[in-house]
């Protein structure tokens, strides 16, 4: 997040943020975490028939730490929510999250004792794609959503969305007896 | 290596690699701990269970019907062999058999469904040893597989195809014309593939000697399909305790010998060619017929029927509201999935729900054994291993 | 077939008792569950090699409440036995067969995990589906389909 930290809270910028954002939106790199069924059609998605990387994301990094998409694909199970938010605590910022089929999104048709009902309750999660699995193109769409949103950001709405997010996780562990993971807020 | 240790005196220590649920191997989620002495394996301890998603207790709670989406989700990279293991074992329950055209499209179904899962198992393989170009040829022919699922059954990866009694639609004039492209095609594919990698120097040197497997301890734990013809041990279920017909097809089972990673490779890339030529035969001899079995208590009433007469309205209406009601009994029945032999243990109380269903995942004892195959060998093997007894974690878990 | 059947019918006499199934499968059923290794023992000798399947039915309202199913399969001459050890108590013990099949290691950790049958002699009786601090095992019939709301914690 370097020119967050080197500008401040003060300065607007206009064309500088056009500039970063067009930077950012067209070499978005993915990490795909992978679970079950969707991640095979991701992997249909990048092989040459649908081809990913005309969009500038080719360059599939599985360390959370080179990244910065977190495409969550495939069942999460509950046994798997330590290990997904550890991996998104690890990311660096500016990372956004797609949450991609049904059951991600809220769990399926699996309403089992071991699947977690969504993952936006423990991630900050930007663009959801349903489908079980989705089709390639509703992949792409998918992340054609993303650049918009990277688009439109300006370089101050960082800031102000990760004070919002740990609010939120505040919040969540008040209500119920959920706590948030400590390594996040370290 | 234990020289050189011994000449330089170096201390090493055993370091402990996590090759943790989040992995680069797009196998699915699974935990593997390895302890290191160096770059050799000392010991192992897999960790599974990271993709449980409850299935059995699912199945408990759902009609015999509604448990077939489930099943599509299991073994996820070819999902109709086990529609159709799960419908064969439903019907063996009820003591009926689907007509001869729908035996003969599930065949059809099934060796597609082969094809695609040995062309994920090595691609998967080879990208994990390093040979990119391999998984994106294969891969063409994947979305091939697709189109032609697409076109018989709607879906692309999760098909749900089978219904209890046969099978939901019918195959076009399209669909047939395609499927004859694919076989006239295909063959090429696997040629190319083989040039790609059966006779290079470095594919062989990564995986001749690699996760070496003997017959007997292969048969102890439990192994069955392509892993296990690998180890030398002449077994298939489509030969051995024939279904749907298969005993009237002509076809080889390629048998290895040291039941290694290039035995193992060279097994699926030889099954792909033995399923080409059942494709070949069996969509020649496709018989006329209807797809479904007659039978009002068992499926759905054609929709002229539904929306014209009384008797169809309410057999339509039982079946999707109550379900099927077979007798009270168990049954185990089997069929040969592209992994190994894939079980349905079906306990029935006579309600339209089961009372216990259990699914025999054929790699869950391949992976079981995993720790044992590894030890001894370098770090980059464990991958290689990894990658050609073709664990998917849906199936592992269900 | 009907070798097997006199052979294990001199050995264990009454212990045992045939049962053809609904659609022709051949079945077992152990009444001692203490000589369970002996019979398995005793069909391995016989051609039985593999184990292919190894798992347990809850049956709350019988007087047996669980049977643990052993499922057997010969590869010469081809034949698939199912053997059946009804256990009467809510909690039971049993003792376990990972010393002659190596495949049931992990079958028996998952029936330990999904039923809370304990296996005695077992090398490493550990949860495998479900997470370590699990409390409940999930495939008893009076565990709900939606759990219990625990939530795992690192």
């Amino acid at each position: 997040m370097g020119i967050e930290k080197a500008l401040g809270d003060t300065i607007l910028t206009t064309q500088l943020s056009k500039a970063v954002n067009w930077a950012r939106k067209w070499s978005l790199w993915p990490m795909p975490f992978g679970t079950a069924c969707c991640a095979i059609e991701f992997m249909a998605v990048q092989a040459s028939h649908f081809d990913l990387s005309r969009f500038g994301a080719e360059a599939m990094r599985f360390s959370p730490r080179q990244s910065d998409l977190m495409m969550v694909m495939g069942t999460i199970t509950r046994k798997m929510v330590p290990v997904l938010r550890k991996i998104y605590a690890q990311m660096a910022e500016p990372k956004w999250v797609m949450a991609i089929g049904a059951c991600t999104c809220s769990g399926g048709f699996f309403r089992s004792y071991a699947v977690q009902q969504g993952i936006d309750r423990i991630i900050p999660v930007d663009v959801y794609v349903n489908g079980c699995p989705p089709r390639p193109e509703a992949f792409i769409k998918g992340l054609m959503e993303i650049q918009k949103l990277v688009e439109r950001e300006s370089l101050l709405d960082r800031k102000r969305r990760i004070e919002e997010f740990y609010k939120r996780l505040e919040q969540i562990s008040h209500e119920t007896d959920y706590e948030p993971a400590d390594e996040i807020l370290r | 290596m234990t020289n050189i240790k011994k000449e330089l005196d170096i201390k090493t220590d055993r370091m402990i690699v996590n090759m943790g649920p989040s992995h680069p191997i797009t196998h699915g989620t699974l935990h593997i701990i390895l302890e290191l002495e160096g770059e050799t394996i000392v010991g192992s301890e897999t960790r599974i269970g990271y993709l449980h998603r409850g299935v059995e207790k699912l199945g408990e709670n759902r009609t015999y019907q509604k448990f077939i989406p489930f099943t599509d989700r299991m073994n996820y990279t070819s999902a109709i062999n086990n529609n159709v293991g799960y419908t064969l074992a439903v019907e063996k329950l009820l003591g009926i058999q689907s007509p001869p055209r729908a035996q003969v499209i599930e065949v059809i179904a099934c060796e597609l469904g082969r094809i695609a899962d040995h062309i994920v198992c090595v691609g998967i393989n080879a990208v994990d040893i390093g040979a990119f170009s391999a998984f994106l040829y294969l891969f063409k022919y994947r979305e091939f597989i697709y189109d032609i699922f697409e076109r018989m059954t709607g879906g692309r990866l999760t098909t749900s195809y089978t219904r209890i009694g046969g099978v939901r639609r019918d195959l076009d004039d399209k669909t047939i014309e395609l499927i004859r492209q694919f076989i006239k095609e295909f063959p090429k594919a696997v040629d190319e593939l083989e040039a790609l990698l059966t006779k290079n120097r470095i594919w062989y040197d990564r995986t001749r000697g690699v996760g070496e497997f003997s017959a007997e301890d292969a048969i102890s734990y439990g192994y069955t399909g392509p892993c296990l013809r690998a180890c030398g041990v002449d077994w298939d279920l489509r030969k051995v305790q024939p279904y749907l017909g298969y005993e009237n097809y002509e076809f080889e089972v390629p048998i290895g010998t040291r039941g290694d990673v290039y035995d193992r490779y060279l097994v699926r890339v030889e099954e792909m060619r033995q399923s080409v030529k059942i494709l070949e035969q069996a969509i020649e001899n496709l018989p006329e017929g209807p797809i479904i079995v007659d039978d009002p208590r068992i499926a759905l009433p054609p929709k002229e029927e539904v929306y014209n007469t009384i008797e169809g309205l309410i057999c339509h209406m039982k079946l999707v509201m109550e379900g099927i009601k077979p007798p009270v009994g168990e049954v185990y029945s089997a069929t040969e999935a592209a992994n190994g032999e894939l079980g349905f243990y079906l306990v029935s109380d006579g309600e339209a729900r089961p009372y216990r269903i259990r699914v025999r995942p054929p790699c869950f004892p391949i992976f079981s054994s995993f720790d044992e195959q590894v030890k001894g060998h370098m770090i980059a093997d464990a991958v290689a291993i990894l990658g050609s007894l073709n664990i998917i974690a849906g199936e592992l878990d269900r | 077939m009907k070798q097997i059947m006199s052979l294990l019918t001199k050995y264990f006499a009454d212990a045992i008792e045939f049962q053809e199934g609904l659609r022709g499968d051949s079945f077992l059923i152990l009444k001692d569950p203490s000589r369970i290794v002996e019979l398995l023992q005793l069909l391995k000798e016989n051609g039985f090699n593999m184990l292919i399947d190894l798992t347990a039915v809850h049956y709350p309202h019988r007087e047996y409440k669980f049977e643990i199913i052993y499922n057997m399969l010969s590869m010469e001459p081809l034949l698939r036995l199912i053997v059946k050890v009804p256990l009467k108590e809510d909690w039971p013990e049993i003792d376990s067969v990972s010393s002659l099949y190596k495949t049931a290691n992990w079958y028996e950790r998952e029936v330990f995990d999904m039923f809370g049958v304990k296996f005695k002699n077992h090398p490493n009786l550990k949860r495998i589906l479900m997470w370590e601090g699990f409390k409940g095992h999930p495939l008893r019939k009076e565990y709900p389909l939606e759990g219990d709301n625990l939530h795992c914690h690192d």
